[in-house]
């Protein structure tokens, strides 16, 4: 069940990432290693509760955040401040919540959001936060982006 | 000449996104308000007239819901048409929107064919 959550994970955040931000994801090519976090990096998670209850949660460089605020803001990189970088990551991962609730038609789910949290943490703190969480990677624009599931 | 437009929404990036979105459509605009959540845009239609109300329902301080059964309660608000914005795409939900007086719900993320639709199925003759 992880394994297709995750999965499910991984197809929703491409598909946000290239209909809302205009960024292609695609699975890193390190032969199986687990891919090298940035540091800082920002940890966002959204929870969720009622008909399914748990949350997700993706660990993003700051670069990644900011060139997806100058493309939702339609300005360039060097223009967005930190403040506008993590709202737009926590925009983003709310969209691809509600994505992954409702993925494959089930709009039955009667869902509660909670609202987008963010925290700046060193690598090793990131790494030990996912740690024995189902969890996947992209890369985007050349930088990683780690997806993962809270139960 | 154009319409007056309140966004409502607690993420900048979401508020950006919609007003650059109805620029994109080629609305004609007057004026694009913005509020970060169902009170502040309570506040704000005290003092000015809208045409139409673009809003988020999860919001702090006061959800798009609560905000919704404000306008519909006010004499002077209730006929300002409500379009929800939401990443929440349960059938729950949007009968919920429904009933407390929404005139559509779209689901992010939202297109400027989505809006121009929207506009002008309600503001043709605004």
């Amino acid at each position: 069940m992880s394994a297709d959550n995750i999965n499910t994970l991984v197809e929703v955040t491409i598909e946000v990432l290239e209909g809302y931000a205009f960024m292609l994801g695609d699975p890193p090519k390190t032969g199986g290693k687990p891919v090298v976090l940035a540091d800082p990096s920002w940890i966002v998670t959204i929870s969720f509760a009622g008909s399914r209850v748990g949350g997700i949660g993706m660990v993003v460089s700051p670069p990644i955040a900011r060139q997806a605020a100058a493309n939702l803001y339609a300005r360039e990189p060097a223009e967005i401040s930190n403040d506008q970088a993590q709202d737009a990551v926590k925009e983003l991962l709310n969209i691809v919540c509600g994505h992954y609730i409702h993925k494959d038609g089930a709009n039955e789910a009667v869902i509660d959001f909670g609202v987008p949290a963010l925290q700046s943490v060193a690598r090793e703190d990131a790494a030990r936060y996912v740690n024995g969480k189902p969890q996947a990677a992209l890369v985007v624009e050349g930088h990683p982006l780690l997806l993962f599931i809270e139960d | 000449m154009g319409y007056t437009i309140l966004i409502v929404d607690d993420s900048l990036t979401a508020r950006t996104f919609i007003a650059r979105t109805l620029q994109m459509a080629g609305i004609p605009l007057n004026q694009i308000y913005q509020a970060r959540n169902g009170r502040e845009a309570l506040d704000l239609l005290e003092r000015e007239w809208v045409d139409l109300v673009f809003a988020d329902i999860n919001m702090p301080v006061m959800n798009g819901t609560e905000m919704v059964r404000c306008m519909r309660a006010a004499d002077l608000l209730k006929s300002i048409p409500v379009i929800i914005v939401s990443t929440d795409r349960s059938a729950h939900r949007m009968a919920e929107m429904k009933e407390a007086g929404v005139q559509a719900y779209l689901t992010k993320p939202i297109t400027p064919e989505d809006l121009k639709t929207i506009v002008e199925r309600f503001l043709k003759n605004a």
